[in-house]
């Protein structure tokens, strides 16, 4: 009995220690489809990747049109094929857990030399650039034995649209009166819908995702038909820890609370966290 | 005839008035025009690439006058002295400016920035606009620009007025 739980007790920690995903960050961080001179970064930090040093990226998009469409990196004749991988989706390998796709790229496909300068490039949206809006991606080994998917990537809109949050401006550093917006009628939480007093709970964090400011109970006004907003500079919201300045702050993560009032008992609710990476400007 | 009649007349008008019209070219003053104290009225944030992609109004541009309630941008002001030295007074607002120091154009004959300058000190101010100053009006702008695309993002206008 004790090996079965000691058995039991090992693969558990096995697979926690596997059990986290890949992400995927860009510079500059806010990035639409026709953005130039991105670069992609994955960690692969405590996925199954880890340690591996040749890396490919399998990924797709959801054109409106004409359904899932493959990255063009992934193959070299005219349609995707899961075994075997084209050697253009093999990822930089910057260090340790680090990889990256640096655009514009120049790659060498069926048709010739390509090169693609925006994420629209990439998955042959050059005459919609406007119909992808995120795309999936999961990194793997060649033969496509070991892999690991991470959550979808989020473009900002090339034309605007209503959004459960958005930001004003869309692209902000550290430095910038920061309006953060929660549009309530797009919220699938039916109890939001009918929630009062709404307010937000700001958290500041550095790039090891350290919090180094949190403030809560920021009470929100409503600028649009049940769309509440709250505007902050960061620099003002609060001291940062010893040792730390405004350069350390790469990242915020709000959430908005309402109140809502069942049968005379007032309860509190809460919307799920909003992140967003910080710009760097000039 | 009957025409030079009429010109004649009009011609010794417009060489009577000769003398209170100013030589094409002649160059106002500008740092006379810039001397004096001037009070923040409006603070405008626009987002440049909202404004590019044709959003809605209220996704390009945001009035942050008064956005912070206790912490008005109005109660912003800046002195330019004639000696060449000037002055702050950031009140309650987070306008983030040097207290005191000198100052100078950045062009004698067009100036398009102020630079402020104490000690090691130094912010440059982007004039926005001359084109209200006779009427004692001016703008100054701040354009943010990403570190690694180059291009502009941000724009924050600050409309003062001379007190």
């Amino acid at each position: 009995m004790k090996k079965i739980v000691t058995i039991i007790w090992i693969l558990c920690l096995y697979l926690s220690a596997y059990s986290q995903k890949p992400t995927l960050k860009t510079v500059p961080a806010d990035v639409d489809a026709l953005t130039e001179n991105v670069t992609l970064l994955f960690d692969v930090t405590g996925t199954s990747l880890e340690g591996l040093t040749d890396l490919y990226i399998w990924s797709w998009c959801n054109d409106i049109k004409s359904g899932p469409t493959e990255m063009k990196l992934c193959y070299n004749g005219n349609s995707a094929d899961w075994s075997n991988v084209s050697e253009n989706a093999k990822l930089n390998h910057v260090e340790a857990n680090i990889f990256e796709i640096q655009l514009p790229i120049t790659v060498t496909r069926d048709e010739g030399q390509v090169t693609y300068s925006t994420i629209a490039d990439l998955f042959g949206f050059t005459e919609n650039p406007g119909g992808i809006k995120a795309f999936g991606f999961l990194l793997r080994d060649k033969a496509g034995n070991t892999q690991a998917s991470g959550d979808d990537f989020s473009l900002t809109p090339l034309v605007f649209e209503e959004s459960l949050f958005r930001t004003f401006p869309t692209s902000v550093s550290n430095t910038d009166v920061i309006t953060v917006f929660y549009n309530m009628n797009l919220s699938t939480d039916y109890k939001m819908l009918s929630a009062k007093d709404i307010s937000a709970t700001i958290v500041l964090m550095d790039d090891n995702s350290n919090i180094l400011i949190k403030v809560e109970n920021i009470m929100c006004v409503e600028e649009r038909d049940n769309e509440f907003s709250c505007t902050f500079l960061a620099q003002k919201l609060g001291d940062l820890p010893a040792g730390k300045s405004i350069e350390d702050v790469v990242e915020m993560v709000v959430t908005f609370t309402g109140i809502i009032e069942t049968n005379g008992i007032q309860d509190r609710i809460e919307s799920e966290a909003f992140s967003k990476s910080f710009s760097v400007f000039e | 005839m009957k025409k030079l009649i009429i010109y004649i007349p009009i011609l010794l008008f417009i060489l009577s008035c000769a003398d209170d019209i100013p030589e094409i070219g002649e160059r106002v003053n500008r740092k006379e025009q810039i001397v004096g104290t001037w009070q923040l009225e409006k603070f405008i944030q626009t987002d440049l690439k909202a404004k590019a992609n044709a959003y809605p109004d209220f996704a390009t541009q945001k009035d942050l006058t008064y956005i912070f309630e206790n912490n008005p941008y109005t109660d912003f002001s800046i002195t330019f002295n004639a000696d060449g030295t000037f002055s702050t007074d950031t009140g309650n607002s987070f306008v983030d400016m040097i207290e005191d120091g000198n100052w100078s154009f950045n062009s004698e004959e067009a100036p398009s920035e102020i630079l402020l300058s104490n000690g090691s000190e130094n912010q440059t101010i982007v004039i926005g606009s001359f084109a209200n100053i006779i009427y004692d009006k001016i703008e100054f702008k701040v354009v943010k620009v990403d570190a690694i695309s180059q291009k502009e993002k941000i724009n924050y206008t600050y409309y003062l007025s001379k007190i």
